[in-house]
């Protein structure tokens, strides 16, 4: 996904001059730099001044891309994103690298674990997560779209692209099928819909008729797929490298608790309210938390006899 | 209007806002009176007509809880009627406590302290590459400059030459609860901004020709921190160097005597 984002951004700074890359001492750009001088800007590791300067750029009429590692480019400067760039209503695009647990070794102040839940409160703002290299273009391109804030979490980097083709125009708060089921429907976002896939396979080869989509947009979330489907399924499971708290789970829970009684019972997986302080690599972490494919099928069948129980 | 005049008028709006909302913050409107009189009456290069003309100086009040003395100094050069001064607060009116963007002649909205000076080194930043002419300014409070995000961006703005860069420092020695001295004392406070890159001119901050001088300064490649040695309160002889006038606005007596002593004319 960054070597996509960067890709993309070089193909965007060329068609538009007033399109400004701005870092904080992240990605070692230097062909970008040198094609584009006076389009970039690296402010060191200084992100509430990164943001302040974007809101400046922006009022001047530039159009900021900021870029950092996901904590650093939003927790840090996130007053700076509430009153410089939300509050304005400025065209910003918050760029950020490293969903979830994708830092793996380098520990939990490197994991994104709130970052979605924070993000999605702020009035005016977008968030995208792309769930593959080929999403992370069309978000890219959706976002500049877009006049207002928009906040984008890639990947850091190796994931293999989940969409059999290309997504020629996505559509901004819209669901897209990874893989076709109705009576199961995980709704996943970012990379971790990978694990999602290989979940859903499993569930079919035990027989389940499950589908897998992927949410691009966390905000605004997909409530007309939502509404289509909790009167279809039996069970819509959300899925993200995030808290259960505040992402896209809770986004899910948030439309369907409030669209009146319904078939679909409702299941998050996600971080569990913790610190991700166990060592080890991604994959092991993601076993770890349970979000691996392994706890995503696991925890879907845990949801299902549940409901066997209930209803007997 | 001669700035001494316009600088008595901003404070008599100011001592009149406070008095009708009740909001305070009058010692630091007082403060930084003169500083805004000089560059809204001089210094800046304004369209009140067209405010958001694109060759105009650009202005942030970074210290956003003196906003009393900014709207005073807008509706003074006609940005908007002077009567919705003294509708500030009021249910669905126009001015808040801090600046708002929306209100005009505002440029940023803020109030949070320690983040104007970063989205005016954007926006200089941003100036320069295109090729303007235009400046922008900035004001600070000294207690503000115990926030971080000020020296993130004074070294920013120093190492990138934001010659069309000018911080002002309100340095009235004194904060919400106690005198700088007490929690973050500056005794270094010119060098600080000299070392972050900055040509730095010390002034009178009440004094309007060594502001007018300072403030028309430009630095052929530093950005320039004008620190204006201020007392807050400035004008009202019993609201000087009081540190309960952060928190107060003036009633009865009080308004009365405030009053009295801006019409005598005797700052």
């Amino acid at each position: 996904m960054k070597k996509t984002f960067f890709q993309t951004l070089y193909g965007m700074a060329g068609e538009n001059p007033d399109l400004v890359f701005i870092k904080g001492d992240t990605a070692y750009i230097p062909d970008f730099q040198k094609q584009y001088p006076g389009q970039y800007l690296d402010v060191g590791i200084a992100e509430q001044n990164m943001i302040g300067v974007a809101a400046g750029m922006a009022l001047e009429g530039k159009l900021p891309v900021t870029y950092s590692i996901v904590n650093f480019a939003t927790m840090r400067c996130l007053e700076q994103i509430r009153d410089d760039i939300a509050y304005h209503n400025l065209n910003v695009k918050i760029v950020s690298c490293g969903q979830g647990l994708d830092y793996g070794t380098l520990g939990a102040t490197h994991h994104a674990t709130e970052d979605l839940a924070i993000m999605r409160a702020m009035p005016n703002m977008t968030v995208f997560c792309p769930c593959d290299p080929i999403e992370t273009a069309a978000v890219m391109e959706a976002a500049m779209g877009l006049k207002s804030p928009c906040f984008i979490r890639n990947g850091h980097g190796g994931e293999k692209n989940l969409h059999k083709g290309p997504v020629r125009r996505l559509e901004v708060g819209k669901a897209l099928p990874l893989v076709e089921g109705s009576d199961i429907v995980l709704c996943a976002t970012g990379s971790i819909a990978g694990d999602a896939y290989k979940a859903a396979e499993e569930l079919r080869g035990k027989g389940y008729d499950a589908g897998l989509y992927s949410f691009p947009t966390v905000k605004p979330v997909d409530r007309a797929f939502l509404f289509e489907r909790m009167d279809t399924a039996r069970l819509i499971v959300s899925v993200e490298e995030h808290s259960i708290i505040g992402g896209l789970g809770s986004a899910i829970a948030e439309v369907m608790a409030e669209a009146g009684p319904h078939k679909a019972l409702f299941k998050r997986v996600g971080i569990r309210d913790t610190f991700t302080d166990e060592i080890g690599s991604r994959e092991y972490l993601k076993h770890y938390y349970g979000i691996d494919a392994e706890g995503i099928a696991a925890a879907v069948l845990e949801a299902l006899r549940q409901d066997k129980k209930d209803t007997e | 209007m001669v700035t001494e005049e316009f600088a008595r008028q901003i404070r008599r709006d100011v001592v009149e806002m406070a008095h009708r909302s009740g909001i305070s913050h009058i010692g630091s409107a007082l403060s930084a009176a003169d500083i805004i009189a000089v560059l809204y009456n001089e210094v800046m290069r304004i369209c009140p007509d067209d405010p958001m003309n694109s060759l105009r100086d650009r202005f942030i009040l970074s210290k956003g809880h003196a906003s009393m003395a900014l709207y005073a100094a807008l509706a003074g050069k006609g940005y908007f009627p002077r009567e919705e001064l003294y509708r500030q607060g009021e249910n669905g009116g126009m001015l808040s406590g801090h600046v708002a963007h929306g209100v005009p002649g505002t440029e940023l909205s803020t109030g949070s302290l320690g983040m104007g000076l970063s989205v005016g080194a954007g926006m200089a930043t941003a100036i320069k590459r295109d090729g303007g002419r235009q400046r922008v300014f900035v004001v600070l409070g000294d207690g503000e400059c115990a926030e971080g995000a000020v020296w993130e961006a004074a070294l920013f703005s120093g190492h990138n030459c934001l010659s069309n860069l000018t911080a002002v420092v309100d340095h009235n020695k004194l904060q919400a609860n106690d005198e700088c001295e007490n929690v973050i004392s500056w005794k270094n406070m010119a060098e600080l901004w000299r070392s972050c890159g900055w040509h730095v001119l010390e002034v009178n901050g009440h004094s309007i020709p060594a502001l007018r001088e300072a403030l028309s300064f430009r630095h052929g490649v530093k950005p320039v921190c004008v620190v204006a040695h201020t007392v807050k309160g400035k004008g009202v002889s019993f609201m000087e160097g009081q540190k309960v006038w952060h928190h107060l606005s003036p009633q009865g007596e009080d308004y009365a005597n405030a009053v009295a002593e801006l019409e005598a004319g005797n700052i």
